[in-house]
């Protein structure tokens, strides 16, 4: 690709996302054939979920399941939230899922940016040995996480959840990646006109960087978010529990009442089903550009 | 503003080649100095080092009396418009224009003033508002200039910065850039490999090669005088004809061609003359029996190519070979330039008249001109 399509490709970018061709948007093709079932497949569950959640107990009981909402029992959601500190559990699970993002998108671009443009000795050698840790099933480092953790005094507070995420080999690796892909030259320019190496990252490289960011952000989110094992292991109290921690111990707590548990799970996906409506674009980049599963 | 002095620079990137090697040159306060030469022959790496860019491997650049070697590109206080502009996509052209200025703390009534001044020079007014996205490639050229032009830096360095315009937008900025260099008289190199813009824009060329100066001079001394086989194929448009020859006995022999000649005498050299130089012979002065291939009218002039009884000498200039040699007694493509008034047919046979004080003679050993 030559110098002028790349610094053009930038130049898009920072335009923002392409218009969405008109028309031709529903026709027909014969892949509809396919992923339509897989589809109904797929939001079958979700559906069932939220109409249980407005049953009552009685209806949730009835054989064969009515797939129809014949009644509207708001009542199970206000009562979720008083039998449970749920909303204790959303704060708690807001405060490390945003503070994971943040890091995320601060320390992975500082590192993604070293790792893309500044000559430095071992810089090759670094970055394997990152993108190395990808391959390292997380089961593995548990117990040396733990240990870490805990000398710091962090077990069983919300730092134990944020502390080892703030900064991860997928988001260095997939920054790095996109910022090889912007002209060098618009950083020299900004070299010539005075601009510090961070000056550079923050007021050329990170504005140009909108979507890699996103994609970044909307991933971290969604992993830290449905966490389950970390916060199994570090988090004791009740009080400090994030929301998938705190649904595990409800659900066992009210094994009978279908109503009440579907209700909490409703409200407990509902911040990663709006993510995902609104920026499923960044996540299904995220998947294609870099080859993982989220 | 400042002169520009580069002192035994040499800039290898690997160990066996080396993109500048041992380049000296002085460029005086307020001078246009333009570097010209073909692809791959150091140029852009002259001006990234004098920029910061680079490190020089050896040697030294100086920018108004000051050794920079050690100096960052930020405090060389110099500006250099990049071939593809380099603009900050995602800046109106009024934030690019005030970038630099905002680095560097300048008050902010002071970077108005300046953008204000920059943008009624180059006639960006109307544009302040606008992305790089929505400009057109001139509009982009100009907002390139003005970013270097508000810094009002020692030195501007520019990257064959109208390479990417269509032909008769090249021709209207280049006035315009000779016009604001006549203005605000700061020191300029200029990087081009375009043969009109080297010979219209600059004080002074500097034509290289392989690293390498090969002359530097004034544009119309360059071309009048050219100090080698590079730079006579080099410089001109279509280039200089150059053909195998001997000098002896006070005359040059070239095919069926003598030549009077008062200079020492050589074995073997290239006897070059340019296309505008020959004309259809009508009286009996020196001359070369020719036979016309191909015509090209431009509308002012026609430029023929042809061929005659000789043996062609490759300059160099096309591609860094050495000269082959081609058995004698072949026939050489040549090219003249005729006033349309003489417009030939192809597979006309005419005779092609020489002035013999326009001839040039190189050593086809040395490669340097043999004077006069
Ligand atoms: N960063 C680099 N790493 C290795 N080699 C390089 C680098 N930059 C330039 N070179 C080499 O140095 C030589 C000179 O390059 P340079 O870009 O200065 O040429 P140029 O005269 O500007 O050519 P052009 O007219 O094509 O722009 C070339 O052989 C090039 O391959
Ligand atoms: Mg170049």
């Amino acid at each position: 690709m030559s110098e002028i399509q790349t610094i053009e490709l930038a130049e898009r970018a920072a335009e923002g996302p392409a218009a969405e061709p008109k028309g031709g948007r529903f026709l027909f093709s014969s892949w509809h054939l396919v992923l339509i079932p897989i589809a109904v497949v797929m939001v079958i569950p979700l559906v069932w979920m939220v109409i249980t959640s407005l049953q009552t107990l009685d209806q949730t009981r009835h054989y064969p399941p009515s797939l129809v909402p014949t009644s509207m029992q708001v009542r199970n959601y206000t009562d979720v939230l008083q039998q449970a500190p749920f909303a204790r559990w959303f704060v708690n699970t807001l405060v490390v899922t945003l503070a994971c993002v943040a890091g995320n998108l601060l320390f992975c671009s500082l590192a993604g940016y070293a790792f893309a443009r500044i000559r430095f000795f071992g810089r090759e050698l670094a970055f394997i040995l990152i993108l190395a840790t990808l391959m390292v099933p997380f089961q593995v480092v548990i117990i040396p996480t733990f240990l870490i953790v805990r000398s710091l005094h962090l077990i069983d507070t919300l730092g134990a959840l944020i502390l080892p995420n703030l900064a991860g080999a997928f988001g260095i690796f997939m920054l790095r990646q996109f910022f090889r892909t912007l002209p060098v030259e618009l950083e020299e320019a900004a070299r010539i006109d005075g601009a510090s190496r961070l000056g550079i990252l923050f007021k050329i490289v990170l504005p140009l960087s909108g979507p890699a960011l996103a994609t970044l952000a909307v991933i971290t989110f969604m992993w830290t978010w449905n966490d389950f094992l970390w916060p199994l292991i570090t988090i004791y109290n009740p009080n400090n529990m994030t929301i998938q921690l705190g649904l595990a111990t409800f659900q066992g707590a009210h094994q009978t009442n279908t109503n009440l548990r579907m209700a909490a799970h409703v409200m407990s996906m509902l911040p990663v089903l709006l993510l995902f409506f609104f920026a499923q674009r960044y996540f299904i980049r995220g998947i294609a550009t870099t080859g993982l599963k989220g | 503003m400042a002169e520009v002095r580069l002192e035994h620079v040499t800039k290898r990137f690997s160990e066996d080649v080396a993109a500048l090697d041992d380049l000296t040159l002085e460029v005086a306060d307020g001078e246009f100095l333009i570097l010209v030469g073909p692809s791959g022959c150091g140029k852009t790496t002259a001006l990234r080092l004098v920029a910061g860019l680079e490190k020089p491997t050896s040697g030294a650049i100086a920018i108004g009396g000051r050794i920079v070697n050690d100096v960052t590109p930020r405090d060389r206080d110099i500006a250099m418009v990049f071939q593809n502009y380099a603009l900050y996509p995602h800046m109106t052209v009024h934030r690019n224009l005030a970038f630099g200025l905002k680095e560097r703390r300048t008050p902010k009534p002071e970077i108005e003033r300046r953008v204000r001044e920059a943008s009624a020079i180059l006639g960006l007014d109307d544009l302040l508002g606008r992305r790089p996205a929505q400009l057109s490639g001139g509009q982009r050229q100009r907002v390139a200039m003005g970013r270097a032009l508000v810094r009002e830096p020692k030195a501007f360095l520019l990257d064959e910065p109208l390479s990417n315009l269509d032909a008769k937008l090249r021709v209207q900025m280049r006035a315009e850039l000779k016009r604001i260099h006549q203005r605000l008289g700061i020191t300029t190199i200029y990087v081009t490999h375009d043969q009109v813009e080297a010979m219209t824009l600059g004080d002074r060329i500097v034509v290289m090669s392989n690293g390498r100066v090969q002359q530097i001079g004034k544009p119309q001394e360059v071309y009048r005088r050219p100090q080698n086989l590079f730079v006579a194929g080099f410089i001109g448009s279509p280039p200089m004809n150059l053909l195998r020859g001997r000098c002896a006995d006070g005359s040059i022999r070239l095919g069926d061609l003598d030549l009077p000649w008062s200079g020492p005498d050589a074995a073997e050299v290239a006897v070059g003359f340019r296309p505008e130089d020959l004309r259809p012979a009508g009286d009996g002065g020196p001359s070369l029996e020719f036979v016309v291939d191909v015509v090209e009218p431009l509308g002012n002039e026609v430029v023929v190519h042809g061929t005659t009884a000789g043996t062609a000498v490759e300059s160099g200039a096309e591609e860094e070979a050495e000269i082959p040699l081609v058995a004698e007694g072949a026939r050489a493509a040549i090219t003249a330039v005729f006033a349309p008034a003489d417009e030939p047919a192809p597979g006309d046979h005419m005779r092609l008249g020489i002035v013999p004080d326009r001839v040039h003679l190189f050593d086809l050993h040395t490669r340097e001109a043999i004077g006069r």
